[in-house]
């Protein structure tokens, strides 16, 4: 599904050159649920951002579905992201202008699709992970928990091949916490969506199926769970 | 343990740091205090000593000492005890501790010092300090700003770490700061403008005063009651007024010199070219004349000599250009008698050659006697004061009264038709030979004349002034929300909320004077433009030097000075009022950027109170109406009331339906032309260009409120654009939402927009509807004739002359002739007005169809009394009864609504004085029936029958002609100057004088639609402010919007439309309103207008407008659709 071979990011910034990736080597089977983990400033977002085509790479190669990134123009890529991918950010990343629903929406527009068809496939995530009943509310009438399963619901509303989550649940209590996560591992159990997830948590790592752990912008170890999907 | 006990000891408490800190800073104030104690003392020990050497030298004040030693006293007592207990008191306070009681009043005191400082410097200001100074506005507000700047200063320096973080904010975005300069320097730049225009324009009309008159500072002379020239008096009355009035000891010091004259209307034609010139003034004077009136120059500046011989004359440039004259020409001079002179001298038209503003001949005095046929005697004194060209008006009032005594004493006149001895005294007509200040009058009358256009521009600014405003509060509710948690993080830190509106001050300081500062040159850039499109206007229609005109332009410090200041005052307190406001914030909301929660009951009822005093002010203010007659207040009250009203309904209702209403309210009371503008409530009101300023702002107002209320109901109808586009859809909904989201910003925006395209959309209909109906005001204005003509000389029968004549047999229809007189007064006793040397005319009332006057004329009657149904009934009963008059007024409809012009009230009863066959005063009374436009013809119209009886007056010198079909009245009025040289023909060409008026007038508002656009800096400056302020907020959000897919372009797309649609907004509120007020002048009483839109020029000044606001904005969005995903998703502000 996802094919990362020896992946360099270098950030320049005047005379100060930060390898933020050094040559890493990853893959991710389609199905997957896959947490990276690392300390902070080994490059776990960064990582994301060049696998999803959020950021380009500075070596090496990256493929999504057989895909390598590099041939895509910036068109290409924010079309691939709008019909085939998801995002899940640490802080909910919700447009405030737009309702809920209209936030679920919008993917799906991106994608080309009608907007009764829209609608109806919004308020079904919506339904999905349990607040149709807020669809029309704006994010700040949201609470934390309920943000971020918006924006599963967004995530999943184009039904992608893969969706990627930076700390999706790095601003949530225990208890919110404990439900996103397991929503998203029934959402990779029953649907065989593809997880990639950053987390410093090692309670949702221990959910997923592999755990890549990182240090120093390299792959340090793998660990397979034994949590089988 | 010990250790531990003894380290503990040795460091101090937070409370002994806190005293030792206090005691510290008290003793730094020590010295600055004790220095400002040894200064006073020192100021107070020069003053009682000053005092005590005016008292030894002084008796009147040793005299008031003597006799008022106990009140003295009693006063010293009091001030001694007040000064201690002040004393002890601030004594007492500083030495409080910081936390009890006294020491927290003393630091509540010393937070208002600001305010108790210029609350005080307010009350110095008008308890003595504008005696000294002088009270006029200019020397207010130079007066308020100096004070502002001076505590504006003493608060920076008590406060530097607030000041230091000001001047870091303000020089933290140098684009925004540009920005935020441009935009708050336009209301500068057209004060500015406006004040620099007017110095010019003084500068101009005033030097066309100045030389009109000379150094004829005072001019002694009697009218002619057949209206043309002045009557002659022997030659020994001048020499009497002179020996008599040089030794008046008031006036004898300010006077330079007697100039006995004569001045007359001829007729001229030059010999040699062929050209014929009329009407010229003829002006003789004694060859001595030069001493006081000064030399002729020649156009090379040399003196020509004054001692020219009989049949000889000088000419002016004026006249030399008009008969195509040269030196050495003849010319043929047409006065009582006819006589050939010779050019010996053109004149520059300076003081001297250009005197009286005209074509003008000089000849000597036994010449001009022989030609008027007056030997011996004159007509016209010019007196000349000390102190040249412009200062000797000064002594104008003085020299004026006094020579006014001394003819009166010299002449005895009827006590009541005396010259005028005192400025007590209205001003009334004289039956006698006076001395008029004419020239004083004319310079203040150019000095008016200029104001009153500053004043107009100003006030019509005044709408681009207060979108300078509304950009303001923008700007800085924007700033406040930008640095929020920044401010909350100060607040959390020990900031206190006064150092937080302080900072805000300081850096809006800082805006409002560089933007002031820059506004004032750039107001002079402005105003060269005005007058340079002025002077191309004035040179296309009448005789006038470009270069001269421009040569005028000047500026005076003063003027500099106030706009500065102006400028200042208002965007300081604005930012005043604005940084008290965005200063209230709650600090946990504002660290964690949590919006503030909906407004509470608590707000809604404070806001339904205010809606109760304001519903309670606007009646009172349109009661005030009734006694004031004023249009604005009758207007306005109704809107405060309809506010009010609003306010109070947000308490019950949401505030949707609450503004929805107040909004809706408002348009119909002003967009409906017969409730506002041509109510009839305010017709006979007193009203000027101010309406429209109040009327324009309450507009806009209520179309922003409807509009920004009901955003949903655009939104729905923008769907119909990309409903079913399936890649316009995800852009639409992003970039419309946002506006809706930020309703002030956007509202704030909008109505910027609308009041600058409403001032420019109203004029641009006003002149497109004139343009239309040209034709059609030429010829109501015209009143059905061709051409006017005024003789020289009264003629019996004009008309039957002009029939005698071959010449005009095929072109001229009819020639209708009036007798005329000017009377010295006509007494309104029914409203108490009077007016000074009315014209009297009369025509025939039995002449036949066509040469009847009253059954011919096509003059607009705008009123007549209730008694006659028709127009043409109200001239019958004219015809029929000499007590019965129309009076009429003179305006050229170049305008829609009706303006102020004095006139009397139908069916009021006037008391006409006038000179009867004796020469003595007599008076009849007549009701006036009628107010007509007679343009051209200002004054009573009666029949001759009234002329004859009681004024005995029975041939005049107007007369109106009709033309017959295609001919040139151009030509055939020439043709009539040059036929009847001998009468010395006036003529004006009416639909030519009209025409050119109405295009000057037309081109003028061109201009103002120009400087009026200039306002439109202001809404793209608010734009571009709104446009980088987004992308910086939004920055997260671009970048989650390109990670589900947006596509760089798309991104742009969204700004562009968001932007787009803030803009269009306005300008389509601001033009439908704009054309809403020029279908208001169209349908006022008497316009003559019809309401026409101009579509092509409505589309360029949309065009204009938006290009303008997307050039402004489109860099802000390509930066945004660049910036990298994932370096935007990183980002936090």
């Amino acid at each position: 599904m996802v094919e990362a071979q020896s992946v360099w990011k270098i950030y320049r910034t005047g005379s100060l050159k930060v390898e933020a990736l050094r040559g890493l080597d990853l893959k991710v089977r389609k199905g997957e649920m896959v947490a990276v983990m690392g300390p902070s400033g080994c490059g776990k977002t960064t990582l994301l951002n060049c696998l999803s085509g959020l950021d380009d790479i500075t070596k090496g190669k990256v493929a999504i579905e057989g895909v390598d990134l590099a041939t895509m123009s910036d068109d290409q890529k924010s079309g691939f992201r709008a019909r085939r991918m998801g995002f899940i950010f640490q802080a909910y990343n919700l447009l405030p202008v737009l309702s809920a629903q209209e936030n679920v929406e919008l993917p799906l527009l991106l994608a080309g699709v009608s907007e009764a068809e829209a609608g109806k496939e919004a308020l079904s995530a919506l339904k999905m992970v349990g607040l149709e009943e807020w669809r029309f509310h704006k994010p700040m009438e949201l609470s934390g928990g309920q943000q971020q399963r918006v924006t599963i619901a967004r995530a999943l509303v184009n039904k992608p091949a893969i969706v990627w989550g930076d700390e999706p649940t790095g601003n949530l209590d225990s208890e919110n916490s404990a439900e996103v996560v397991k929503l998203l591992r029934s959402l990779n159990h029953d649907y065989g969506l593809t997880f990639v997830i950053v987390t410093h948590d090692s309670h949702i790592a221990q959910e997923t199926d592999r755990i890549v752990s990182m240090r120093n912008g390299q792959v340090e170890k793998e660990t397979t769970t034994g949590t089988k999907s | 343990m010990g250790r531990w006990r003894k380290r503990r000891q040795l460091e101090p408490s937070p409370e002994e740091r806190g005293n030792r800190l206090t005691a510290e800073t008290r003793s730094r104030g020590r010295p600055l205090l004790l220095g400002l104690v040894i200064f006073l003392s020192v100021i107070a020990l020069g003053e009682s000593y000053a005092l005590y050497v005016n008292y030894q030298n002084d008796l009147f004040l040793r005299q008031y000492v003597s006799e008022n030693q106990t009140g003295l006293l009693v006063q010293s007592l009091g001030l001694l005890v007040l000064g201690l207990g002040a004393a002890y008191l601030s004594f007492l306070l500083s030495r409080a501790k910081p936390t009890s009681r006294a020491g927290r009043y003393s630091r509540k005191i010393l937070s208002f010092s600001p305010l108790i400082a210029g609350l005080a410097s307010l009350v110095l200001w008008f308890a003595g300090i504008s005696s000294i100074v002088g009270g006029s506005t200019v020397d207010f507000e130079i007066y308020l700003v100096t004070v502002l700047l001076l505590i504006s200063l003493g608060m920076m320096l008590r406060d530097r770490l607030t000041f230091r973080m000001a001047l870091r904010n303000f020089a933290r975005r140098k684009t925004s700061m540009a920005i935020v300069i441009l935009g708050l320097m336009i209301g500068t730049a057209m004060i500015s403008g406006s004040l620099v225009t007017q110095d010019t324009f003084t500068e101009l009309f005033t030097r066309g005063a100045y030389y009109g008159y000379g150094f004829a500072d005072e001019v002694v002379y009697a009218r002619n009651v057949t209206g043309a020239g002045y009557l002659y008096f022997t030659a020994s009355t001048s020499q009497n007024l002179s020996s008599q009035l040089t030794s008046n000891p008031q006036a004898s010091p300010f006077i330079l010199g007697f100039t006995p004259e004569i001045l007359d209307t001829v007729s001229l034609s030059d010999t040699n070219s062929g050209n014929v010139q009329s009407p010229a003034t003829l002006i003789g004077t004694f060859s001595n004349a030069s001493q006081t009136l000064g030399d002729f120059h020649s156009l090379g500046g040399s003196v020509i000599s004054p001692n020219f011989g009989d049949a000889e004359a000088i000419i002016n440039d004026k006249t030399a250009r008009d008969l195509n004259a040269t030196l050495g020409d003849s010319i043929v001079v047409y006065s009582a008698l006819r006589a050939t002179l010779k050019v010996v001298g053109i004149a520059a038209s300076d003081a001297r050659g250009s005197f009286s503003g005209n074509d003008n001949i000089f000849v000597g005095m036994n010449e001009a006697q022989q030609l008027t046929n007056h030997p011996g005697s004159v007509n016209y004194i010019a007196i000349t004061n000390t102190g040249g060209l412009r200062d000797s008006i000064r002594h104008s009032q003085v020299v004026g009264l006094a020579a006014n005594q001394t003819l009166n004493s010299i002449l005895n006149p009827p006590p009541a038709y005396g010259c005028k001895t005192d400025l007590s005294q209205a001003s009334r007509a004289a039956a006698t030979i006076c001395a008029y200040s004419e020239k004083q009058v004319a310079v203040n009358s150019a000095t008016t004349s200029a104001q009153s256009l500053s004043s107009f521009l100003i006030v019509l600014s005044t709408f681009v002034i207060v979108a300078g405003i509304v950009l303001i509060v923008n700007i800085f509710v924007m700033l406040a929300e930008e640095r929020k948690s920044e401010m909350g993080m100060s607040r959390a830190v020990g900031m206190r909320r006064g150092q937080l509106t302080k900072m805000f001050l300081f850096e809006g300081s800082l805006y409002s004077a560089g933007a002031a500062f820059v506004g004032v040159f750039v107001g002079i850039a402005i105003a060269y433009v005005i007058v340079y499109i002025f002077a191309t206007i004035i040179a296309r229609f009448f005789p006038v030097n470009l270069s001269q005109v421009l040569a005028s332009f000047t500026f005076t410090p003063g003027s500099l000075f106030a706009a500065f200041t102006e400028g200042l005052l208002i965007t300081y307190v604005t930012i005043l009022f604005t940084s008290w406001r965005v200063s209230k914030l709650n600090i946990i909301r504002a660290i964690r950027n949590i919006p503030e929660p909906p407004r509470g009951v608590r707000t809604y009822t404070v806001l339904s109170i205010t809606g109760i005093i304001l519903i309670i002010l606007g009646a009172l203010v349109f009661e005030i109406s009734y006694g004031a007659k004023s249009a604005v207040e009758a207007l306005v009250g109704p809107s405060i009331v309809i506010f009010g009203v609003g306010l109070i309904l947000s308490r019950f209702l949401r505030n949707r339906y609450a503004f929805t209403i107040t909004g809706i309210a408002l348009l119909i009371q002003w967009g409906v032309p017969s409730l506002s503008w041509n109510n009839p409530l305010i017709q006979n009101y007193n009203f000027g260009v101010e309406i429209y300023f109040a009327g324009g702002i309450l507009m806009v107002l209520g179309g922003v409120l409807l509009v920004m209320y009901n955003t949903d109901v655009t939104l729905k109808i923008l769907h119909i654009f990309y409903r079913g586009k399936k890649t316009l859809t995800p852009i639409f909904r992003t970039a419309l939402a946002y506006p809706e989201n930020k309703r002030f910003r956007t509202a704030a925006t909008v109505a910027m927009f609308s009041l600058v395209l409403f001032t420019v959309a109203a004029i641009a209909s006003l002149t497109a509807e004139q343009n239309a109906a040209l034709d059609s005001l030429v010829k109501t204005d015209s009143g059905g004739y061709d051409i006017i003509t005024q003789a020289g000389v009264p003629v019996p029968n004009f008309a039957s002359m002009v029939r005698g004549d071959s010449a005009f047999q095929n072109n001229v229809a009819s020639v209708i002739d009036f007798n005329n007189t000017i009377l010295l007064s006509a007494n309104d006793t029914t409203s108490h007005q009077s007016f000074s040397y009315p014209l009297l005319v009369g025509a025939d009332p039995n002449a036949l169809a066509v040469t009847n006057f009253y059954l011919t004329n096509t003059f607009q009657m705008v009123n007549m009394s209730t008694q006659y149904k028709t127009v043409n009934e109200t001239w019958k009963a004219v015809m029929t009864d000499p007590s019965k008059v129309v009076w009429s007024f003179g305006a050229v409809s170049n305008r829609g609504p009706p303006t102020s012009i004095p006139t009397p009230n139908v069916d009021d009863v006037l008391t006409l004085t006038g000179f009867g066959p004796q020469h003595t005063p007599v008076q009849t009374s007549v009701t006036v029936i009628g107010l007509v436009n007679g343009v051209f013809l200002n004054g009573i119209v009666g029949t001759r029958a009234l002329l004859m009886n009681p004024f005995g007056v029975g041939t005049g010198s107007l007369s109106f002609i009709k033309l017959t079909k295609g001919a040139d009245p151009t030509n055939v009025a020439n043709l009539l100057r040059k036929q009847f040289l001998n009468l010395k023909l006036q003529t004006v060409v009416i639909p030519v004088v009209l025409g050119a008026f109405l295009q000057i007038g037309q081109s003028f508002e061109g201009l103002l639609e120009g400087f009026l656009g200039l306002g439109l800096v202001v809404g793209i400056a608010g734009l571009g402010i709104i446009s980088i302020r987004s992308v910086a907020e939004r920055r997260q959000e671009i970048g989650i919007l390109r990670a589900l897919g947006f596509r760089k372009r798309m991104i742009l797309a969204v700004f562009v439309l968001e932007n787009s649609y803030i803009a269009l907004l306005g300008i389509l509120i601001g033009i439908l309103l704009g054309i809403d007020v020029g279908y208001a002048f169209a349908v006022s009483p008497n316009s003559g207008l019809n309401f026409v839109v101009p579509w092509q020029q409505i589309l360029e000044i949309v065009a204009l407008a938006y290009g303008l606001s997307m050039l402004a904005t489109i860099s802000s969005a390509r930066r945004a659709s660049r910036i990298p995903p994932a370096e935007a998703l990183r980002y936090s502000e």
